[in-house]
């Protein structure tokens, strides 16, 4: 599902985020990325979201290799994504139904089955009562559910989360990453998710990979390897 | 598709209206800088149209004293035609006479109310001599020839189209010179000023551009709600100038009339045209505009995480 081979990321200004990192992660596999700050975890993320590209080394997600993606191209690789990110973004003068429509309405989707779709996958958030509301009227969880929602809605292979649960207190997440559990176990969406919070790593139990000064230092393991 | 469509137009009305402040600062501009190149468009054509009615520099009009054809002198038109061929270079299928009353009724026509006292006070009021509309057979020898018609006793003067033209292409020029100057200048700012309007928009939405970005959004996508602002700024521009320049126009036709006796075109044959130029150049600015604008957000891939 993800290879990440040598892979090298120095930016502009001389930071070497990444140093010769090498992870595999198969189809299905609910990896938590744990480090200290400006470890690199959020580069990693974004050379797979492509936003990023690295200086050396390649990497793999879904049979695409990434550094031959070429411009036009991205926006079709990114739709097999689904990206949650800490600070939700949300656009604060749509209603919680429109920011989920926003990203199936990028794909071309027809009106009648964004209707259909949206009520479907908000109520697997659990935000069906709150469609027509706008971001400033709900709570972080509630924000950040919408945000999985709008991840969810182009069923993505595939979903990066980097520090999800940072603006979240912390009963909501645990629900939140509940949520991303459900997910990954009822529909075998692989899942990679960055986070500070060493409680709901101990709780979910789930794959741990450690990146400390752009290195790979600790890996608990595949939890399931179909290439074996 | 059409659902997107219609979805992108939306929004680009929505970004126009939310930014309309900046939207009408940039109708005004546009509608300046469409005005003043409508208008020098305008004086050109004109301008060409009177060198046209001109162009038959070979001809002249041949204005005869007030001996000719007075009580006690009388002599008649015939002899003064035979005056006039007595020039070489005249051609004698070329000369016609035109009667003063004619002449003057002619000119009447072009004034307007408050020079019909004139026509009350009768023939003795009447100041336009009689006249010879006159061709010539070889026009190398144009001068010489007028010289030599304004030497005949009948003759009072001789009206030369030449110099007349020469005037008229003289301001043609200018016109054209300095309005090409103008409107470049001014091409320049309203792009300027379009650029920023959206530039603003797009600051304002940058969030929106990010998100749009990370759910997978093409270029032509993100594109089309600035493509529409910029277009409707084109459009309302367009639209605003081809008013002005058409009540300008109409306001102008009317004293110009009235002083030139050739008047302007007519404002039927060049409003279709013009209407069409108007928009045209207003919504290519638009767009231009826009696309400028927006340019800088979509080279790169990154942007997903900040706004
Ligand atoms: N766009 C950038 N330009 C320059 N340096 C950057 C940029 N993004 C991140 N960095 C630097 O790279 C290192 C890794 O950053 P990051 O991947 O965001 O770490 P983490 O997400 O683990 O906190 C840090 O030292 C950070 O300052
Ligand atoms: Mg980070």
């Amino acid at each position: 599902m993800i290879e990440f081979r040598n892979v090298y990321k120095t930016y502009d200004n001389g930071t070497k985020a990444l140093r010769d990192l090498n992870l595999r992660v198969n189809e299905g596999e609910f990896v938590f990325i744990v480090g200290s700050s400006g470890a690199g975890k959020s580069t990693l993320l974004k050379i797979l979201m492509r936003e990023e590209t690295p200086n050396s080394g390649e990497v793999i997600v879904n049979n695409t290799r990434l550094s031959t993606l070429r411009h036009r191209d991205i926006p079709y690789y990114r739709r097999t994504l689904g990206m949650v990110f800490q600070d939700f973004r949300l656009i604060p003068k749509m209603s919680v139904f429109d920011n989920v429509a926003f990203a199936m309405r990028v794909t071309g989707a027809s009106t009648k089955a964004i209707r259909k779709k949206v009520p479907y996958v908000l109520s697997h958030v659990g935000l069906s009562d709150k469609a027509k509301c706008y971001p400033n009227e709900l709570s972080g969880g509630e924000q950040q559910r919408v945000g999985l929602a709008r991840a969810l809605i182009n069923n993505p292979a595939l979903i990066i989360a980097d520090e999800p649960t940072g603006n979240v207190d912390p009963r909501m997440s645990f629900e939140i990453v509940d949520m991303l559990n459900q997910i990954n176990r009822n529909n075998g969406t692989t899942i990679l998710m960055v986070t500070h919070e060493h409680a709901l790593v101990r709780k979910f139990r789930r794959r741990i990979v450690e990146i400390q000064n752009g290195e790979l230092v600790a890996d608990s393991g595949p939890e399931v390897d179909y290439y074996v | 598709m059409f659902n997107n469509f219609k979805y992108l137009v939306r929004e680009g009305l929505r970004n126009a209206w939310a930014n309309r402040l900046m939207t009408f600062a940039s109708i005004g501009v546009l509608v300046c800088c469409l005005v003043l190149m409508g208008s020098a468009v305008l004086v050109s054509v004109n301008i060409t149209h009177v060198m046209e009615l001109f162009e038959d520099k070979n001809v002249v009009m041949v204005f005869l004293n007030d001996t000719v054809s007075g009580s006690d002198t009388a002599m008649t038109v015939a002899d003064v035609q035979k005056q006039i061929l007595t020039v070489e270079n005249v051609d004698p299928d070329k000369v016609e006479f035109v009667p003063k009353e004619k002449g003057f009724s002619s000119l009447m026509n072009r004034f307007d109310e408050k020079l019909k006292i004139m026509e009350t006070l009768g023939d003795t009021a009447n100041i336009l001599p009689d006249a010879f509309k006159v061709g010539f057979k070889d026009p190398t020898r144009y001068e010489t020839t007028v010289q030599q018609l304004k030497n005949l006793p009948v003759v009072l003067t001789v009206r030369d189209n030449r110099e007349y033209a020469e005037k008229l292409m003289g301001i043609n020029q200018t016109v054209t010179v300095v309005g090409t100057w103008i409107v470049g200048l001014l091409l320049v700012v309203s792009l300027f000023i379009i650029t920023n309007t959206i530039k603003l928009t797009m600051y304002v939405r940058k969030l929106e551009i990010s998100i749009m970005k990370s759910v997978g959004a093409t270029d032509w996508f993100i594109r089309m709600p600035f493509l529409v602002e910029g277009i409707v700024i084109g459009l309302i521009a367009g639209l605003i100038s081809f008013g002005l320049v058409s009540y300008i126009y109409s306001a102008a036709a009317s004293s110009i009339t009235d002083v030139m006796a050739t008047g302007v075109l007519p404002y039927g044959s060049l409003f279709f045209n013009l209407l069409m130029a108007f928009l045209g150049s207003g919504i290519l600015s638009g767009t231009i505009g826009s696309l400028v604008s927006i340019r800088k957000y979509l080279r790169n891939d990154g942007g997903l995480y900040d706004d």
